[in-house]
């Protein structure tokens, strides 16, 4: 189990000091494959740093396991494993060659690792050009080998910054197929992203960060939950006290719109039959009817008041 | 041991270095190319200890005795030896004289014939001797001697004939005045001198004499009353006589001495030496075996030795840039680790550098190492450790600026400065010879100063010296402590990071 306590990273010092993580609290549960939502610059990459034990927090605490996360805890650092944002690897190694060192540096050698070290690079469909240099690599496979160099070492907790960037459809599919497979073998995984999808994709928790603050933190479900879905519907005129009674059952709120309604409430596809039926015996018969779940975006939306955009 | 992270992160370096094959051609073949240009056109005397006196270059080709055992062009040679201002280099042969006054490596050369002490022999005041004066001085061509000139550097080469022709007036000059001297108590000297010396008879002794005046001839016939050995006696008296008033008379010259030394009664020094003529300037075009590689290669190889602050500095910067320092900090390799990872691949590149240079240096440039006394294998054995104290001043002082800079133009700025400044304070530019005397201690605040201080010693260009060896222990002792205190700093620096 990974704690934070009360995080906080401030960069630089005097008048040019910038806090980059304010007062950040949350638990992280071992197995977890966990999500850190953020647009760039939210102090995601600060958050990892402190938690890979990279940089020390300006105060709080990182508690892995029960044991502070401290300067000297090498073997702590043994069992974390990281994809840095940048593809941090040696483009004129070839891709055995940088499993291979970044391996030694954990005193791993021999057939043994090198067997397993062919198998992350298989797994990610990398063995074919594992003897081509990595700087002949494309974006995408330079990605999945970042991703296979942060496994080399067969670390129990796994921070994945920002892995996609630049990725093809189809070396991000085979990643999230790897991720997804590593989380079903037990591993932690933190997966730091400013893609909405992405995390509603993976992760069944999530922590949302904007501007350095820690602003929701729950399960995938309760936060769309936490969010109304949109019954929309083409149709004649709804009389008012029909409307009236509809939102009053749905828990929801009703607007006419040109040509039709949208009637926003929570868990609307569990509540769009009874609303279609009542319609109908008021003799009215829309031409569609569209039902939304809410989703991430809307929950990001309503928690920071702006759309989360690249930069 | 195979087990060391820091092994890792070394071999590692090596291996992206060596498929750098660029930067492996510039390492090693700049430093040669460099040696090569220079060696191509700087002058012989390049390095070697100024000597701002003039150089009479001379060939001695006389065979004949003169006086006091030895020929007159010894005596020549001495007398040039002890004319102050001047500096006397003896050339083997006529050839090697022709060589080099072609070349316009020397102004003139004198050469000193095979029949110089005969023909000075026979110079005499007499009518019958060689006059070899004139207004100028000596005829040379009338006793044998002939100056080569080189037309493209008249001053100097009528400087060299004048000093020339001095010394030669102080050798043939008294030779013959002491000879005509020696004509005093001769015979036929007595004879003129008796026929010219008349004088009035007194009355008294008309009668002996009739035309009332006698030659002193005829008055030593008389005194010897006929006898003829008497006679000849009284004639080597009367010699003797004039040799000892004119003696008496210039008695601070010895007029008989046939010397200058002799006939001023002065003294020579004795100490000034004569330099024999090595040929120093090298064979083919790359002017193989010149002695201005024994300082070349190695001021150029402490130069790139330290230029290799770069090599490491860049290496470290990429490794933050690329992201793959925050890889290696998340590994157990820890910031000793990684200080002692990037001092190892540069001491071994410092290293190699090193050794291909001055195997270079001994199979291309013709360098020697060490006296010609020395066995390949002492050699080897004083020059190895001097290389490995250069190399791991090199590596420490790379590994400071790689944890000090930042960006590529701070290890531009933090390594190439100190790399150059160094180089120029410790001698590698330019010989610490011309610098005033009052700055040449900056040096050692070099390590640069320190290397080449004792490269200087082993690679000395006389062959027959013999190196100074404390001396380059405590150079080895200086640049060893400099470098492993750059890499504790350069650690320690490293450390702060990884806290940060």
């Amino acid at each position: 189990m990974i704690e934070l306590d009360n995080i906080r990273v401030v960069h630089g010092a005097g008048s040019g000091a910038r806090e980059a993580v304010s007062g950040v609290s949350l638990t992280i549960g071992t197995g977890e494959l966990f999500g850190l939502l953020g647009p760039n610059g939210a102090g995601k990459t600060s958050l990892v740093s402190v938690l890979t034990g990279l940089r020390a927090p300006t105060s709080g605490r990182v508690i892995l396991d029960g044991r502070e996360l401290g300067r000297d805890g090498a073997d702590l650092r043994r069992r974390i494993g990281l994809a840095p944002q940048e593809t941090a690897l040696y483009p004129a190694m070839t891709g055995s060659e940088n499993m291979r060192f970044f391996g030694s540096l954990f005193g791993l050698k021999g057939p043994s690792f090198d067997r397993s070290a062919m198998e992350i690079l298989e797994a990610l469909g990398l063995a074919a050009c594992s003897d081509r240099p990595a700087g002949t690599y494309s974006g995408g496979m330079l990605r999945r080998l970042n991703l296979a160099v942060a496994l080399a070492h067969e670390p129990d907790i796994l921070f994945l910054d920002e892995p996609t960037v630049g990725v093809d459809p189809q070396s991000r599919a085979l990643l999230f197929s790897r991720i997804r497979d590593l989380h079903g073998r037990g591993r932690t995984i933190v997966y730091t992203s400013h893609h909405l999808d992405e995390v509603e994709a993976l992760c069944p928790r999530l922590a949302i960060m904007d501007h350095g603050r820690l602003i929701a933190c729950d399960t995938l479900s309760s936060l769309l939950g936490r969010m109304p879905g949109t019954i929309r519907a083409a149709c004649g005129p709804v009389p008012s006290d029909l409307a009236e009674s509809l939102a009053k059952q749905a828990l929801g709120t009703w607007t006419n719109e040109s040509g039709g309604f949208r009637l926003e409430c929570p868990e609307p596809a569990a509540r769009a039959p009874a609303v279609l039926e009542r319609l109908i015996a008021a003799g009215i018969r829309p031409a569609s009817l569209e039902v939304r779940a809410s989703d991430l975006h809307s929950v990001f939306l309503s928690l920071t008041g702006r759309e989360l955009r690249d930069g | 041991m195979a087990d060391w992270p820091m092994l890792a992160v070394a071999r590692k370096d090596l291996l992206l270095l060596a498929r750098d094959r660029r930067s492996v051609l510039l390492l090693l073949a700049l430093p040669g190319f460099f040696i090569a240009v220079l060696g191509v056109l700087l002058g012989e005397g390049f390095g070697t200890k100024a000597d701002d006196r003039v150089r009479v270059s001379l060939v001695d080709l006389d065979r004949g005795t003169g006086i006091l055992g030895s020929s007159f062009a010894r005596l020549v040679r001495d007398d040039l030896l002890e004319t102050p201002g001047i500096r006397v280099e003896l050339l083997p042969d006529i050839e090697t004289a022709r060589r080099l006054v072609a070349s316009h490596e020397r102004a003139a050369v004198i050469i000193l014939g095979p029949e110089f002490t005969s023909r000075v022999n026979a110079c005499s005041f007499l009518p019958e001797g060689i006059n070899p004066f004139f207004r100028e001085g000596i005829h040379l061509d009338r006793v044998g001697v002939e100056v080569l000139r080189d037309t493209r550097q008249i001053a100097t080469a009528s400087l060299v004939e004048q000093v020339g022709q001095v010394s030669l007036l102080r050798v043939v000059l008294p030779y013959m005045i002491g000879k005509a001297f020696e004509r005093l108590s001769d015979p036929d000297f007595i004879e003129i001198l008796a026929k010219t010396v008349v004088l009035p008879v007194p009355p008294a002794f008309r009668p002996l004499f009739p035309g009332g005046k006698v030659n002193l001839s005829e008055l030593l016939r008389l005194g010897s009353g006929g006898d003829a050995r008497l006679e000849r006696d009284y004639r080597a008296r009367a010699g003797q006589g004039v040799q000892a008033a004119i003696s008496e008379q210039f008695a601070r010259y010895d007029l008989l001495g046939k010397t200058w030394a002799a006939l001023t009664r002065s003294k020579a020094s004795g100490t000034a030496k004569e330099v024999e003529y090595a040929d120093t300037s090298g064979k083919g075009w790359l002017n193989r075996g010149a002695a201005r590689y024994q300082i070349l290669v190695p001021a150029q190889s402490v130069l790139f030795a330290f230029l290799i602050v770069l090599l490491a500095g860049s290496i470290l910067v990429a490794e933050r840039s690329s992201g793959t320092l925050m890889r290696l900090r998340l590994s157990p390799l820890g910031p000793g680790g990684l200080a002692i990872g990037k001092f190892l691949p540069v001491l071994a590149v410092s290293l190699i550098q090193n050794s291909v240079l001055f195997a270079a240096g001994w199979a291309v440039f013709g360098m020697r190492f060490g006296p010609a006394a020395w066995t390949t294998a002492e050699r080897l054995l004083v020059l190895a450790p001097l290389m490995a104290g250069v190399s791991v001043a090199a590596a420490g002082m790379a590994v400071l600026v790689a944890a000090l800079a930042r960006g590529d133009l701070q290890v531009a700025l933090l390594g190439a400065l100190p790399a150059l400044v160094g180089a120029v304070l410790g001698g590698c530019v330019l010989p610490r010879e011309l610098f005033p005397e009052s700055t040449r201690w900056l040096a050692y605040l070099t390590p640069h100063g320190w290397a080449l201080n004792a490269y200087l010693e082993l690679l000395d260009p006389d062959p027959a010296g013999s190196p100074d060896l404390m001396r380059v222990a405590a150079s080895c002792a200086v640049l060893s402590v400099s470098g492993l205190a750059c890499l504790v700093v350069a650690w320690r620096l490293l450390a702060r990071e990884w806290r940060r």
